[in-house]
């Protein structure tokens, strides 16, 4: 788990209650809009929850009271509103949950104050913006290998004796 | 091989997967169960339940995080709740109807103790569910925490069936005593049968002084419905994001929807596992 959590704990402060939700609304109607958006880690981190939390209610329907009024709250205007249930939903149908991803930018490094930010890029899956440049795994690797032939065995048929 | 490589980046593949989908299929919305706007904040769950299938003590806890929850070990749980409620009968009861209950003690005359009283919550999971009973003993007010499954209870007697919209009732320690005076002495009402619909208590209850309250009901989440809290406040004041978000409330678990339940699809998964636990039992009695 990343760093910044006590333990047993969940979810980041960032500053109490009320300032924590208008921030990761303000974040959320951001990542609807552009589909892809760059902030620290930690803001990154905590609105993946809150985006994927909110499409799984978008997809209980429209005429769900729960989804009505929480959709109400966490979308600023009708382009938004309109957008996650005519273009997102109907675009993870088929997925299972986990319907963002996060990429690590390298850390800026702030000199007035010399501190560090840790920036990270986070978009929904499937967007029509070109693909980041992500560094992919070596699939010729000695556990990769391993890893590779224990799922196609994992996924075969099993005969049951 | 760079080629190939590129083929399969992940991005890439999902996109592909995408334009297919969105062209082949069209997008049909699932169905759900609708609800009354006033409704769809508690954990109120409809329709009668016969405790064998369902009953709350077999929702799985919220664990988080996520890998912290052990399927395995719920499952095992739940089927022994189930041998439990095969030997004791423990009857379907709801927060609100009355109980009266039976103790194995030691140091009461004919080693047993009766205890009658209304039922305020329902808590825990598995065998270690709760449950409090509240009553009004010569101007003293009582309430007990017994175990549900707990092998010292002799019996159970529903006094009483009711159900109301609230499932913690706490607000009547500081609501009319009337509610929770109950004489040792009351005959049980006739059982309705399983088949006939349970009314859903929707009145409102009288409460005390505002003074006199040992906690800020106005500003709990959610909010009581069988409490009569018009009676101090008017609609705007329960509307006031502020005096929600202020320190002793919890206005923000409104809208907070990572901390929120949803119980709703669990019921029929449940009560299709305890039918099948059901038959295991019985297998495993017929060979022993």
């Amino acid at each position: 788990m990343p760093r910044g959590f006590a333990h047993g704990n969940v979810f980041r402060k960032l500053g109490g209650h009320q300032r924590r939700l208008k921030l990761l609304k303000i974040l959320v109607n951001a990542l609807i809009k552009n589909e892809r958006i760059e902030t620290t880690f930690t803001k990154a981190h905590e609105t993946q929850k809150y985006m994927n939390r909110l499409i799984d209610i978008a997809k209980q329907g429209t005429d769900d009271a729960y989804t009505t009024d929480m959709v109400r709250y966490w979308t600023e205007d009708d382009s938004n509103k309109r957008k996650l249930f005519n273009v997102l939903v109907p675009r993870f149908t088929d997925h299972n949950g986990k319907y963002t991803r996060i990429a690590m930018l390298p850390t800026w490094h702030m000199k007035d104050i010399d501190d560090y930010k840790r920036m990270a890029v986070l978009e929904l899956k499937g967007n029509p913006l070109p693909p980041l440049p992500i560094k992919e795994d070596n699939p010729h690797t000695l556990q990769n290998v391993l890893i590779a032939a224990a799922k196609s065995e994992w996924k075969q048929p099993k005969n049951n004796v | 091989m760079r080629t190939m490589t590129r083929c399969f980046h992940p991005a890439y593949c999902e996109l592909r997967c995408c334009t297919q989908a969105r062209s082949s299929t069209t997008f049909t919305q699932p169905k759900r169960p609708t609800l009354k706007a006033t409704d769809s904040k508690t954990s109120f769950v409809e329709g009668r339940e016969d405790p064998k299938l369902f009953s709350p003590e077999y929702v799985p806890p919220l664990v988080r995080p996520e890998w912290h929850r052990n399927q395995l070990k719920y499952r095992l749980e739940r089927m022994d709740c189930l041998r439990r409620r095969n030997v004791v009968n423990i009857p379907e009861f709801y927060p609100g109807s009355i109980l009266g209950v039976t103790v194995y003690d030691a140091y009461a005359p004919g080693n047993k103790a009766r205890f009658v009283g209304r039922c305020l919550y329902r808590d825990g999971f598995g065998l270690g569910c709760k449950f409090m009973l509240r009553n009004i003993v010569e101007g003293e007010g009582i309430e007990i925490i017994y175990q549900l499954f707990s092998p010292a209870i002799l019996k159970y007697e529903v006094l009483r069936l009711e159900k109301w919209l609230d499932t913690d009732l706490r607000y009547l320690r500081d609501a009319d005593p009337e509610y929770c005076t109950i004489s040792f002495d009351m005959p049980p009402e006739a059982p309705l049968p399983q088949t006939e619909e349970l009314p859903v208590f929707k009145g409102k209850v009288k409460m005390k002084d505002r003074a006199v309250w040992g906690y800020n009901y106005h500003k709990a989440w959610p909010r009581p419905y069988n409490a009569y809290l018009e009676e101090y406040f008017v609609e705007e004041d329960f509307m006031e994001q502020h005096e929600l978000h202020t320190k002793g409330g919890h206005g923000h678990l409104e809208f907070d929807i990572c901390k929120h339940y949803d119980t709703r699809g669990l019921k029929e998964k449940l009560m299709e596992e305890m039918e099948l636990n059901q038959k295991r039992i019985n297998m495993a009695d017929k060979k022993s």
